[in-house]
């Protein structure tokens, strides 16, 4: 670190292998990836299934009838202009941000993965009100 | 003509709509809509572009800054400023 210039270090390392023009380059800002891809007429299915008023409702995180007036927008802002630069920046980090979450509700909360298969004995109990502690004799090292 | 309360009350409902996606989520007249992210520089020149639109208008250049467009009681003034200019 020297500063906020950052990779000072990389930087030294690299002069004279890489341009000077890349090493006094400027942080630059990048966000990845976009919300166009994901309103496309093309984007995958289960896009539309996730924003769906259904899987909205289920998961119970947002109002469905302002998720579909986001979507609805735009779905229509990205068929009538196209490219990356037409939707606001408020928007498209909305758009992945429900997305991410809508994800994260389906595979983890609705599909989380069964755990009856593993059988988890408590061998150590702690009594928080007498402050016993009774340690199993097959308790685990831990 | 449109008067300024018209104005206001077609600014505030595209404005719902289009930013807020809500009827319940507070929105001021005198509210600063960059300030509390409400729109931001994208959305800003979407509801340009639907004032223009909806009210047959063109804004110079100069005339698009925050002073005139960052509040529905800026949004309306401004607004009905040009209307009359053009009606003259």
């Amino acid at each position: 670190m020297a500063g906020l210039n950052e990779k000072h270090i990389l930087k030294r390392i690299a002069r004279g292998l890489v341009p000077e023009a890349v090493l006094s380059r400027k942080k630059q800002p990048y966000r990845s990836p976009d919300a166009v891809c994901f309103l496309d007429p093309d984007a995958p299915g289960y896009v539309q299934d996730l924003f769906s008023d259904a899987a909205i409702n289920r998961a119970g995180i947002f109002d469905s009838a302002a998720v579909g007036a986001l979507t609805t927008k735009c779905r229509a802002v990205v068929q009538m202009h196209g490219g990356d630069r037409s939707l606001s920046n408020t928007d498209n980090m909305a758009i992945v941000g429900l997305l991410s979450a809508q994800l994260v509700h389906e595979h983890f909360i609705s599909n989380r993965p069964q755990s009856s298969e593993v059988d988890i004995t408590f061998t150590t109990v702690i009594d928080r009100l007498t402050g016993r502690t009774d340690s199993g004799q097959e308790a685990m090292n831990t | 003509m449109k008067n300024r309360q018209e104005i206001a009350a077609a600014t505030r409902d595209y404005i719902r709509k289009n930013f807020l996606y809500s009827d319940s989520q507070p929105l001021a007249d005198d509210q600063s809509l960059l300030g509390t992210g409400v729109v931001d520089s994208t959305g800003i020149l979407e509801l340009i572009t639907f004032l223009e639109e909806d009210f047959d208008l063109r804004f110079k250049d100069e005339e698009l800054v925050a002073d005139n467009f960052d509040s529905v009681d800026r949004i309306s003034t401004f607004v009905e400023s040009k209307l009359k200019n053009h009606a003259r």
